[in-house]
This record gives C-alpha cells, structure tokens and sequence, in this order.
C-alpha cells in the first residue's frame, strides 16, 4: 500500500534512473514490502533461549539481538555494543551499547539486561552457552550502556559467542525472578530485534511486523516477513518456482533440484551465510567396540569413501570434501594435515595387516551402520557407504530409526557406525572441541564426545590453547591438534556442507553475514523491478 | 481333491475362467523372474552401476537409473525375490496361526470360542495398515519384523473363515465317527476336518499373498522398509521425493506391483471358482 | 382304491426319451417310456434312485435341468401336444392345468414371504379375481387341504410351521387353480409316518372330490399299496411292469419288481427268543435338556429331549428304538454313546458305569460299543482312503498300521466288498456300499455292541434289504447286541427283539416286538402302528430271483 512516506524515496530513484551511473540501489533502499519466506520443519518454540534448533533460530533472530555479530569470513562486527575493547592480558572485555535501545514492551534496554543475561539467564537454561559464561569471575555495569565481563583465564573463543543462538540478551524486567522455562513471556517473545511477532498461526504460517521502536533509524525497510510452513518437499520447490515464497535456506530445496531453481530467471543461488555455522557430515565410529577401536580399521574405511562421488552424486556438488576435525571457514584451520584420497588397495592391505581376511563368502567383518533420520540425502549416504565398504569386504547392516530412536541410541552409546552433522559455531573452542575432549564423555548426552575419544595430549592442547593468549602460539597449538586427529581418525571427516540458499531477485541484503538467514534482517529491502 | 482324476477335473473348472489362466500366466511369469532372474542378471542391484537419473530406453541401462545412479531393471529383477518371498513367507505364517485358532475356537466352541473371538475381534478392529506401521517401527524395520507384522494385521480373517468352515464341520457324522472311535482331539482337528476345509483356505490364502506385498511395498514407500532388501516398494519409496521429474524411478517397480497384485486376485478367483462349483437348474 | 374310469386318456405319454449330458454314465435317462393316465385316477411311478422318475415328471412340466433334454417322443396332455408349445404358452399351462407338489416343502415355499400371500400369487397371476375374492379363495383351499384355523395361519410364515402343514400349504398352492393333473415328487417321503398317513389320505379325498388325474411318484411300496390305482415300475429308465395295483403289488411278473416286492420288509415281527440273558447295556433316568438362546434379546427355547429314559438291551439282541422326527430317538443314541454329554440318569455298559466314566476309562470302554451312521455320504471322510478309514479305530488303540491295514482288508471282505477298495475314496462308491463300508469301521474295534442310528433310511429299497441281512448275519456271527434306531416300523420289526416307542423324549410303551405289534397297548403305539401304508397289504413271500 503505497503511502506518502513510500513515494518520495520511489519518485526519487525514479530521478535518479535518469542520471547515468547511478544504480538505484545504490541510493537510500526503498522501504516497504514483504518478505515471504520458507520455514521447515515447524519451530517448536520461539523463545531462543530454551530451544536453539535452526528454524526457531532463523525466526527468534530477527526478534532478539546479541552484543555482536559477525562477517561471512568470521570477523566480528557492532551488534547491539557499538563497541569493544579487550585487555591485554585477555581477560578483561568492555562492551559499550548502543543508547536508546528499547525492548519490544517499550521498556528502555541497559547494561543490566546484559548482566542479568549472562550471569543468570543463560547459566540456567543454556547449555551449550552455559560453560562460556561460567568463565567470567564476574560481571558489572559501571553505567547505564557498559558492561564488564572479567574472566577467570584469558579465553579468546570468548569474543565469537555473541550472536543470537548463542547469548541472546533477554529482558531482565520480564524474567528476573520468575521461572524461566514456564514464564508466559515465551509465548510473545520481547526482544530488541527490528521485527516483532504478530501472529502464529500453527500448521501455516508465522507472521512478524516491522518494530517501528527500532534503535537503528530507518531500519527495518521491510513492512513484514511471513514465514510459510512447507513441510512436503514437492509444495517447497513450488512455491518458490511460483514466487509465493521469496525464500528459502538450509536444506529447504533438495540438492536435485537445485539446477533447475538455478537456471529460474527470478530466483538468486548464494552458499554464502553458513560460515559461522559451519556445519560437517562425517562417519562416526563407536570406539569402544572391535573392529572400530582399531585405528587401522578406521583409515581402510576412511581410504574406502570416495568423498568425490558423495559431493557430485549425493549432494549433487554442494560441499566441499572435510580435510579433517576443523572447517575450512572457522579461525585456525590448517589444510596440512594427511591426506586420505579413495584408494582401495590400501584399504584392503590395512584391513589385512589387522587380520581380517576374507572370507569365502568375500566378507571380512560384519558391521551396522545407524542411518541418520535427517532426510533423504542422508539414506542415500547410509547406502552409498554399504556399498562402498561392501568393495573392500566390509558388510555393512543398516538400522533405520525416526529422530527419536536415532538420538536414544547414540546418546546411550549403543551403536557401531553412524554418520553425524553437527556445527561447529564460529570457533574450534566453542563447537570443535566438545567432541574429542575426555571430559565431554557424558553418557545420555547428545553432541557430546559419544564415540569415545580419549587422547591425553589432544586434551591437554584444547585446554591450552582455550586460555592461550599469544596468536601464533594459538594456532601452532590447532595445527598440532588437527595433524594428531587426523592421523588417529576417531570419525571420517566426509564434506563440509554447502547449503543453497534461494532468494528472489526482489531483494537485496538478505545475506549480509555469517549466520546468514539467522541474522536480523534489518539491511534486507526490496527493489521493484 | 483326490487323485490324478480329481487333479483333471480342477483343472478343467479352472481353465474355464479367462482372467484365471492370464493371471496364472503372469504369475508363473513373476515366479521366473524371482527364481531365475538372479542368475539371468547377476549382479548386485545396489551397486552404483551408472550416472544417477539416467532416462529409460537406453540400451544400457533398459529401465533408466535411480538418484545413486543404481540399475533399475537390476532393481526390479531382484526386488521381485523380496516382494514374493516376503508376500508368502507372511501370508504362510498369517494363515498357520488363523488356521490354528480358528480350528480350536470352532471345533471346541463355548468358552474357548468366546474368548479367541474376542482375541480375534480385537485385532480386528485397529485398522491393519496402521497397525502395522506401528509394529515395524517399534520393532525396528527388517526382514523379520516387516514379515511379523504383516502376518499379525493378516490372520484375523483367515481364523474367522476356518472357525466357519469348523463349525460346520465339526456336527458331520464322519466327525462324529471319529470320537466314537476313540480318535483325540487333535487327530480330528488336523486329520478328519483340516482337509475338508482347506478350498476356502487356499483361496483366501492366495488373495493375502497380493495383500501382503501390497503392505510390504507401502511400508518401504514410508521409509518403514528393511534397509538392507532393494524390494520394489522400496524403489518407489526412494523416489518418492523425485517423482515429477525422474517419473520412471517409480513408475517401473509400481507397474511390476500392479502386475503381480492382479495376477494373484485373478488366480484367487479362478481358484475360487473351481474348488466351488455351483449347480444351477433352469426352467426350458 | 377308486376303480379307474377311462374314456379318453388324460396324459398320454408315448416313447419319451430324456437325454443325459455326455460325461454321465448312461445315455438316456428315460428311454423309451410310454404310459397313460386317465382322467380320475392315481398312477403311482415307484423306482430306485437313478431310475428316472423324478425327471419323468419334469419332462412332463418341462422343467428339465439345463443340461438334460427331451430326446424325442410325445406329451399329450388332454389332447395338446405339451412339447409343441411355445415357453409362454407353457407357463400358462403350468399351474392352471398341471401342476407339481416336492418333496421338500421348505424349499419350495419362499421363507421370507407369508403363507397365505403365496398362495395368493399364484391367484394373482393368473387370474382376474380381485383381493377380496383372491382372499375368499385362499381362506377354501387353505380349508380344503385342512390346515387349522386358516384364517390366522394365513399370516404365518413358513419356518412357523410343521413339516406337515407346509406339505398341505404347497398342495394348496397346486389345487389353487383347479388342474386337471397333479404331479406329486415324493411328497411325502420326508414326513414322518404318522403325517404321511394324513397328506396320502387328503391326496386321495382331493383328487376324486375334483376328479383329477394324479401321477405320484414314490420308491415305497407301502405307499404304493395306501393309494395307487396303477402302478408303472421304472428301472435304468425304462418302464418294466405297469398295470393295476393290487394285482401287480400281489403277483409281480417282471424280476425287478419281485425283487423289490421281496425286498419291502415285512410286518411280520420276529417271534420271542427265550432264555433270560445278561444286560448289556442299562439306561436309568436319561434326561437331555437343550436349552438355546437366552440373553438380552431372544428368547429361551427349552427342549427336553429325552426325559426319564430307561431302557435296557440285552446281551446278544436288538433293541428297536422308533419314533418320529422329534421324538428325541437320535439324541438318545448319541446319549448312550457318549457323543453328547447327559444331564442327568446313569449308563451302565458291560458291568461298568458308562456316562460317569473318567476320559481315561472312557477311551478304554469306547472299542466295545461303536455307532454306524444314516448318512453314507456324510459319515465317510471324502478325503481319506477307505482302508485309512477303516484302519482309523484300531489305530487309535495304538495298533501299527500293517496290522491295522490288514484288519480292514479282512473287514471289507466279511462286508462283502472287495480288497481293492482300501485304496479307494468314498465317493468311488454307491450308498449301499458306503453303508458297508461303515459296518466294517464299526467292526474294526471289535464292538460288543452297535447303535445304529437309521443305518438305511436314506438307501433304496433293495440295497436296504441287503444291508439289513448283512447287519443280521453279523450280529449273529459275533453275537453282538444292537440298538438300533429307526422310523420305519417294518424295517424294525424285521431286526428287533424288543421294541421301544419313543415320543417327545420319552418312551411310551417298550416290550417285545410281537407284542408292540399284535398288542399294542398305548394310544401313540396304536396310532404309529395304523399309520404305516400299506399296511393292510401283506408282501408275498417271493424269492428274489
């Protein structure tokens, strides 16, 4: 609905079209327009700071805010702090907020909301944010718009937890005191963000509106985004084909059909917006049983994948093959670790040297394998490996499980092999190193160290090089970390993930860091065409 | 039936059935297939032969490839071992244990009766294909759980059907006979009424048989499937996402199930028709 | 017996030929008959099973079976030549002119439409009579044929009622439209005697009331002897004797008919044996009550079967049980044997407490008495060899099978069947020998006593005559005793000693044969005895030839 607010900036550009060498876009963006976008499957809830699956993510970040936020090449940037300010021995961090910030109640947004944040809030429900806040000694508000975390020990992973998912900043006024988990604020979630929610109408749609209270002016140029739940694969593809959604992120298009979306004149193909997220798919050996706690079984299997026909034919050329336990986007990865490209004689000969010899019915050993309940691909993936380790005379047995089932068994232990996709969140102390630390051998827990992993120097290096505040130091430390891993092959690293993200010609900014859709949307405008 | 004489007789009331005899010929065709068809395409069905989504008609690849690039013609060749195979081992177990019900409640009556009815009844009122998703998904898809189920959504009718036949059965004289000898229960269940009952059995049998691969393949089209067996539902199943633009991933194994589905109810009927002849009398 | 006034022929039927489909094991069912019948007169058409006669009828009200057809010959009925007319003009024909009454009423008579509007549709559709006079005519034919209180029985349906009353309904329904021919099929074989007495004496009052010409098909020579004026004797579809009743019945020509003649049992009761012997069986307050229904919506239906019954058969002798259908006679043979378990009374076999014996000693008392069967086609397993079947007892004593095997062959002989029967399946063989084929079963065990549950009703006459001197020859042989059970009083007095009459589960009167039949004391025993047809007529003593 054209307003008078509308149609000066639109009369405007349409001047400016006339002037040559002036793109429109590059003038001030258009305000107004809606954004429809897909979201799948359903969030369970849209309070951020009890549930962190990505579709509450993709919806709560435009709702609730952190201090920071960060590049597509991991840099961080101003969040709701206009600026920082780390102590030399790396264990003091200053943040100085943004003034005139208000919640979505109306209430004014202060230092206090930040202490309250991380000294109880995320404490209590978070636990993947939990540990990273127990670090500070303490933290204080000096004044209104600054506040002071003290840290035990220098952490330099410290400065990369501060977006949405991780350290959403929550209003102290509306949960101090009360029971976090149950307070009817969940339901109508107050933020800070440049969106708020308007309706929820369950089985068919979220719709947010613009927060005019915005602390930064001008933004949000978007009205609203209406988020359409599409949970059958076929009514996605189409309504992004049909322009009812503008669109669509993670693995909302199956990677079949990404060529054709691709050659779509409207729509917009970018893997950008996945780098903090950094999410792997790797084989995962249960360590304690036999043949899996025998490092040499474990190379034949990794020699065995031809992690070429995994990008090309599963994921239909969407991912990059893993080199070893860190992604190539996240600080500290060294692409110089061994290599393990397809080679199936020396397969065979590892398998031989352990003893396991052919059968006559050409079997060397019998194994199961937990498909991953994810989706499609990853059956796929479950039968591309029982066909591949069939060649070197491995059977493999596949069990397949709903969500539920999956989770009980590998949280409980009680698997031999089974293929894991996890994120690894910006830095290798924060999402990298829960796997392979002795400590984090917690039975019961998922996306913990559940195969089993134990190497006293690999500890000792994580521990060091967390609280390390020299930068080469650092990454000697990563680089000896990878090389050890990658030698010991407690998992087979297959692909770093690549996700298509579909957006419709329309829009501009929609990609604008690291977290991708998950961030605020407060930069994205349309452009009429 | 009895002798070789008995054997001609049926198989001139059958042969009187049209449909009967096409669906005989389809079905021995589909026996082929599962039988020797392994040995005619040998080979591993699950290998990775191909480009994946390979078009039919190609002299390669007859039928066209799947989304990892698998054989379809393989596919379906072998996956008719797994439907027949599981659609008789099921159909077998089913009508052992409603036989052996049904023939107990009707050849004892009263209270035994009473309580296998309501057995049976309760059973029978969860709707079959919803119960049986739910036994394979508790119990794990395999093999083996996907046969066991079927089989227990299966038997009520059957054990329905030979109670009937029992009860009827059981007040003839040579049954009666029977106890005046001093014969057990056990030799006159099995021996004296068994055999007399077993027309309406072998028909209702070959019509499960369909019903069973039917169950089988919808199970694996859900994803409730044996991951290990390439059966045709599981084809079907893993192309389901793929179904506009790769139409032959599906089309191929459903036409193989409609096949082999039709024969079967055709050859029940034939069945039916000449294990039950009727006499009809007119007016000239 | 109405003296036959013939003018011109009613019926007359010249060299009919009824032609079989191919498979069957001759080709002509009726081959070459000829025979008249006048305007007011009965000819009774007696024969065996497969002699034709049944479809002799049909021929005549062209209602043949599809695969059967009329291979030549002529119809004439009154003068109209019945096979020239068209379907349409047939079906006139029917009911108005001819018409047919069954054997089975129930079958004839739809159960699901009242008794009365059946008979009304015949009206209906053949007449222009409206509903009140439809009704009128209802209410006099339902007179006519004697049915109580027609005017509330009208409204009955015909599971309501007794076998008896349905017979006279569908005569009803035949008379409905005054024809000038009856065909009667059996009609009252599967009536008990007393009521066959009723519905052959109301066929005969009917027919010369209204002068018609019956045909009346039978294979009893006893009913021959009640009603007939003519008697045609058929044989492998021909027509071998036929002329007047009672010269036929008393000096048969032909040898099939002596043969039959001789076979009819005679009424004359076996004569007292002296001597007390032991019991072997005793039956003391035998009482069956059937109690079915009973719940939230039907009705309790109580049956006292047997009430009270106590009988004993000596060693050595034949009890005859008779009765009617109801009379609770089955039940009790299944009572003593064990089949159905009593409610109340003691049975005493051999010295030994029978009815309360434990399972253990009940399976070492079950060999001495064994049971043979009515039906030979339902009391032989269609699915096992004759020898198995026969072998089935000793077996299930624990003999081996050789020996078992062995047994048989022995048994069929003494049955008068040859060896190669063992290998055999029941249906390779007639009733008679199915029959024979259950003594020996009965044999195999080496019984000391037999109940035989109407072993020959359902054989034909002269297979019945040999099964019943088979069965004497044995029970000589081997001494046994014998309950034997029937309905058919000549077939008892011709195998009893003694003699029991059984009636609503009770027994009225018991003695020996010769006085149950030259002194009958109760009412029921009189009027059983008086129902018997042909009574009055005594077979001549002829030898089959």
């Amino acid at each position: 609905m054209p307003t008078k607010r509308f149609l000066t900036p639109l009369a405007l550009s349409a001047m400016l079209l006339l002037l040559p060498g002036a793109p429109a876009d590059a003038q001030q963006p258009q305000r107004g327009g809606t954004l429809s976008s897909i979201i799948s499957p359903e969030p369970p809830t849209l309070m951020i700071g009890i549930s962190q699956t990505t579709p509450t993510a993709i919806v709560a970040g435009k709702i609730y805010e952190s201090l920071l936020r960060y590049s597509t090449d991991l840099k961080p940037m101003p969040g709701l702090a206009k600026s920082w300010e780390i102590s030399a021995d790396g264990r003091t961090y200053t943040f100085r907020l943004h003034e005139n910030v208000k919640w979505h109640d109306g209430q004014p947004f202060t230092a206090e909301d930040v202490v309250f944040t991380a000294t109880k809030y995320l404490i209590e429900v978070h636990p993947r944010s939990r540990p990273i806040m127990q670090r500070a000694e303490s933290v204080t508000a000096p004044d209104r718009n600054t506040v002071v975390f003290q840290l035990k020990e220098p952490f330099a992973p410290f400065i990369m937890a501060w977006e949405p998912s991780t350290a959403p900043i929550v209003p102290k006024h509306i949960y101090d005191g009360t029971n976090y988990r149950n307070n009817p604020a969940n339901q109508t979630p107050i933020g800070t963000g440049p969106f708020k929610l308007q309706e929820w109408v369950r089985g068919s749609h979220i719709h947010l509106v613009r927060n005019d209270e915005y602390w930064q002016p001008g933004k949000p140029y978007l009205d609203a985004i209406y988020y359409r739940v599409l949970p059958d694969a076929g009514a996605r593809v189409v309504a992004m084909e049909t322009g009812q959604t503008h669109l669509s992120a993670f693995a909302d298009i199956e990677t079949f059909e990404v060529p054709r979306l691709k050659a779509l004149p409207h729509l917009e193909l970018t893997t950008k917006g996945y780098e903090y997220l950094a999410q792997m798919v790797w084989l995962d050996f249960n360590l304690r049983n036999p043949p899996m706690n025998d490092r040499r079984f474990r190379q034949a299997v990794y020699y065995a994948m031809d992690r070429d026909f995994i990008r090309d034919r599963i994921w239909f050329g969407l991912g990059k093959i893993a080199t070893g336990p860190i992604h190539s986007s996240i600080p500290h990865y060294d692409a110089n670790v061994p290599k393990y490209p397809l080679d199936l004689k020396k397969s065979e000969q590892l398998l031989d040297e352990m003893g396991l010899k052919r059968g006559a019915d050409g079997v060397r050993v019998r194994v199961t394998l937990d498909a991953l309940p994810y989706g499609d691909i990853y059956k796929r993936l479950a039968e591309y490996t029982k066909q591949a380790l069939a060649r070197v005379g491995i059977e493999v047995t596949i069990r397949t499980s709903d969500v539920a089932g999956w989770g009980d068994r590998v949280r409980n232990w009680d698997y031999e092999m089974t293929h894991q996709v996890l994120s690894q969140l910006g830095h290798p102390a924060l999402g990298v190193s829960r796997l392979y630390i002795t400590s984090n051998i917690r039975k019961g827990v998922l996306f913990s160290n559940v195969n089993g992993y134990t190497n006293p120097r690999i500890d000792e290096l994580f521990g060091k090089a967390a609280v390390a505040v020299e930068p080469a130091e650092i990454q000697a430390m990563y680089s000896e970390i990878q090389r050890i891993l990658v030698e010991d092959v407690p998992v087979a690293w297959l692909l770093e993930l690549e996700f298509p993200t579909f957006i419709n010609k329309q829009f501009r900014n929609v990609i604008t860091s690291g977290i991708g859709v998950r961030d605020n949307f407060a930069d994205v405008h349309m452009v009429r065409q | 039936m009895t002798g070789m004489e008995g054997l001609r007789d049926f198989w001139q009331r059958y042969r009187r059935n049209k449909g009967a005899i096409v669906g005989l010929a389809v079905l021995v065709l589909v026996l082929a297939t599962a039988l020797l068809g392994p040995t005619l395409f040998p080979g591993n069905p699950w290998d990775m032969a191909g480009a994946p989504f390979q078009k039919p008609f190609d002299p390669e690849f007859p039928l066209g490839t799947d989304t990892l690039g698998r054989d379809i013609l393989m596919g379906i060749v072998h996956g008719a071992r797994v439907s027949l195979l599981i659609g008789f081992v099921a159909t077998f177990a089913a009508v052992s244990l409603g036989v052996i019900l049904g023939s107990v409640a009707g050849y004892y009556g009263g209270l035994v009766d009473d309580l296998l009815m309501r057995f049976t009844e309760f059973f029978q009122t969860i709707p079959s294909f919803v119960f049986a998703i739910v036994l394979v998904a508790i119990f794990t898809p395999s093999i083996a759980s996907i046969v066991a189920a079927i089989a227990i959504v299966s038997w009520p009718p059957v054990a329905r059907l030979v109670r009937g036949e029992f009860l009827t059965l059981r007040t003839r004289e040579f049954v009666q006979a029977s106890v005046v000898l001093g014969r057990s229960s056990r030799h006159i269940i099995f021996v004296e009424i068994l055999p007399n009952a077993v027309s309406p059995i072998i028909v209702a049998g070959s019509l499960m048989v369909a019903t069973a691969i039917l169950i089988e393949s919808s199970l694996s089209f859900l994803g409730l499937g044996d991951p290990n067996m390439m059966s045709w539902g599981f084809m079907i199943g893993s192309a389901r996402t793929v179904l506009r633009t790769a139409w032959w991933m599906s089309f191929f194994p459903g036409l193989a199930i409609l096949l082999t589905v039709l024969a079967l109810n055709l050859v029940g009927e034939g069945l039916n028709d000449a294990l039950n002849p009727r006499l009809t009398r007119e007016g000239r | 017996m109405a003296a036959s006034v013939r003018a011109r022929s009613l019926l007359e039927v010249r060299n009919l030929k009824v032609a079989l489909p191919a498979h069957a094991d001759r080709p002509f069912a009726v081959n070459d008959i000829s025979f008249d019948i006048g305007k007011s007169e009965i000819l009774c058409i007696v024969g065996e099973s497969g002699s034709g006669k049944s479809l002799t009828a049909a021929a005549i009200m062209r209602l043949l079976p599809r695969s059967v057809s009329i291979a030549g010959g002529s119809i004439h009925l009154d003068g109209t030549d019945l096979l020239a007319l068209s379907r349409t003009q047939m079906r006139e024909l029917r009911g108005r002119r001819i018409s047919m009454i069954f054997q089975e009423p129930m079958t004839a008579l739809n159960p699901l439409m009242r008794v009365g509007r059946q008979i009304e549709e015949i009206l209906e559709a053949h007449t222009d009579l409206d509903q009140r006079q439809r009704t009128e005519r209802v209410l006099e034919l339902m007179h006519a044929v004697e049915l109580p209180e027609p005017g509330q029985l009208r409204h009955a349906y015909p599971f309501r009622l007794s076998g008896g009353q349905r017979q006279r309904v569908m005569i009803a329904m035949a008379l409905a439209l005054d024809p000038v021919l009856l065909i009667a099929d059996e009609p009252t074989t599967a009536l008990d005697v007393t009521t066959q007495k009723q519905i052959l004496a109301l066929i005969k009052r009917i027919q010369s009331r209204m002068g018609m010409g019956v045909l009346f098909i039978t294979h009893d020579f006893g009913v021959v002897a009640e009603i007939a004026d003519r008697v045609g004797v058929m044989q492998h579809g021909h027509i071998v004797e036929m002329g007047p009743a009672m010269e036929l019945l008393n000096a048969p020509r032909h040898a099939y008919t002596r043969k039959l003649i001789a076979a009819v049992p005679r009424l004359e009761p076996r004569p007292t044996e002296e001597g007390e012997t032991d019991d072997m069986l005793r039956a003391n307050r035998l009482s069956k009550t059937f109690v079915t229904g009973g719940g939230l919506f039907m009705r309790r239906r109580v049956v006292r079967a047997v009430r009270d019954v106590e009988l004993v058969v000596h060693e050595g002798q034949t009890l005859g049980v008779v009765g009617e259908s109801g009379s609770g006679k089955s039940t009790l043979g299944r009572l003593l044997i064990r089949l159905i378990e009593a409610d109340g009374g003691e049975v005493t076999f051999a010295g030994k407490d029978f009815l309360h014996a434990s399972s253990r000693a009940l399976r070492a008392l079950r060999p001495k008495i064994q049971m043979i069967f009515q039906d030979p086609y339902a009391s032989l397993n269609p699915r096992r060899k004759v020898g198995e079947i026969i072998a089935d007892g000793p077996r299930a004593h624990g003999a081996a099978r050789a020996e078992a095997l062995e047994q048989a062959r022995r048994l069929l002989t003494l049955v008068g069947l040859d060896a190669g029967a063992l290998d055999r399946y029941p249906h390779e063989f007639s009733g008679g020998q199915r029959q024979r084929i259950g003594i020996a079963r009965a044999l195999a065990l080496n019984p000391r006593m037999l109940i035989a549950d109407e072993p020959v009703s359902a054989l034909d006459v002269s297979v019945q005559a040999q099964v019943l001197d088979l069965l004497n020859d044995i029970r000589r042989r081997f001494n046994l005793s014998m309950l034997f059970i029937t309905h058919d009083l000549r077939v008892a007095a011709q195998v009893s000693d003694r003699i029991a009459v059984m009636r609503l589960g009770e027994i009225v009167e018991m003695g020996p044969t010769a006085d149950i039949f030259l002194r009958p004391r109760h009412d029921y025993t009189k009027e059983l005895l008086d129902s018997i047809p042909g009574r009055k007529w005594v077979a001549p003593a002829l030898f089959a030839d």
